[in-house]
């Protein structure tokens, strides 16, 4: 049985575990990639991933019924991914992870895709506060509003920093002669997936 | 602001997505379902421990402490 956000979510509250098992089919890969971007290391998202999951179940019981479960998925993600920044900060070992970049696939024949990894490159060296609010929007899809919620901003602030952060990827993008000129424009507006 | 899309947002869509490889996928999916059904009663026992052993030892050498001390000002003043 398949249900909407909205059905999950009350499900959920209701300490279902085929719902859990829903959500999680439902949202599973997306909450995975954001981590994985976020991090820049497979091995911290996997253990983040873990982390968020139980986190969501041991919350279950309080959570707010809602048509969208994704704000709510990123949310516990993004404040996972946080937590262990700040201790990674403190964990010399882990420092080498924090400056860690995403390696750039090889070059290709592809005009298409050694632009596509040269996106991917330049997204995981932009500051983290650039980094998430593409990654929410650009990459999951979510509107700037849930993407404000998500940051604990104000939707107007996710508006601006997303039009930030989208220059920020153009010019650097432009100086390693990488932006199609399609993509030049300004517009920041992110759609639904 | 118009309703056309970003060009370039919309290339994001197109990275390459990282996956969770399956035995990560089950492992996580079966730790959380077993965290939902965990009893409440003993998880609140536990989250209670945990809350309150460290400022209740912290009280208890503090008592100690006190009494010693309290032990040592009665022996010069009366004993």
């Amino acid at each position: 049985m398949t249900g909407t956000d909205l059905e999950l979510a009350s499900r959920l509250r209701a300490g279902e575990t085929g719902a859990l098992r829903e959500v999680y089919a439902r949202y599973e890969a997306r909450v995975f990639r954001f981590l994985v971007r976020l991090t820049n290391d497979r091995v911290a998202a996997e253990d983040l991933f873990q982390e968020t999951w139980l986190s969501v179940a041991r919350t279950a019981s309080r959570v707010e019924p809602t048509d969208d479960l994704a704000p709510l998925l990123f949310t516990i993600a993004r404040n996972k991914f946080l937590n262990w920044r700040r201790w990674a900060v403190m964990d010399l070992s882990r420092i080498e992870i924090l400056r860690r970049r995403p390696e750039p696939e090889a070059a290709d024949a592809s005009d298409a895709r050694e632009e596509l990894a040269a996106i991917d490159a330049e997204l995981g060296e932009l500051p983290l506060a650039a980094r998430e609010i593409l990654l929410l929007v650009g990459v999951e899809g979510l509107e700037p509003a849930q993407a404000a919620e998500v940051l604990g901003i104000q939707p107007e602030a996710a508006r601006q920093r997303l039009a930030r952060a989208r220059a920020q990827l153009a010019e650097r993008l432009a100086k390693r002669g990488r932006l199609r000129p399609a993509a030049r424009r300004t517009k920041v507006e992110g759609e639904g997936r | 602001m118009n309703d056309e899309p970003d060009p370039l947002l919309a290339r994001l869509r197109d990275l390459p997505s990282p996956t969770v490889d399956a035995p990560t996928r089950t492992r996580v999916l079966r730790a959380a379902e077993a965290e939902l059904t965990r009893d409440p009663q003993r998880v609140a026992v536990a989250r209670a421990w945990s809350v309150w052993a460290l400022p209740a030892m912290l009280l208890a050498s503090e008592a100690v402490y006190l009494a010693d001390f309290f032990g040592k000002l009665r022996a010069i003043f009366f004993g």
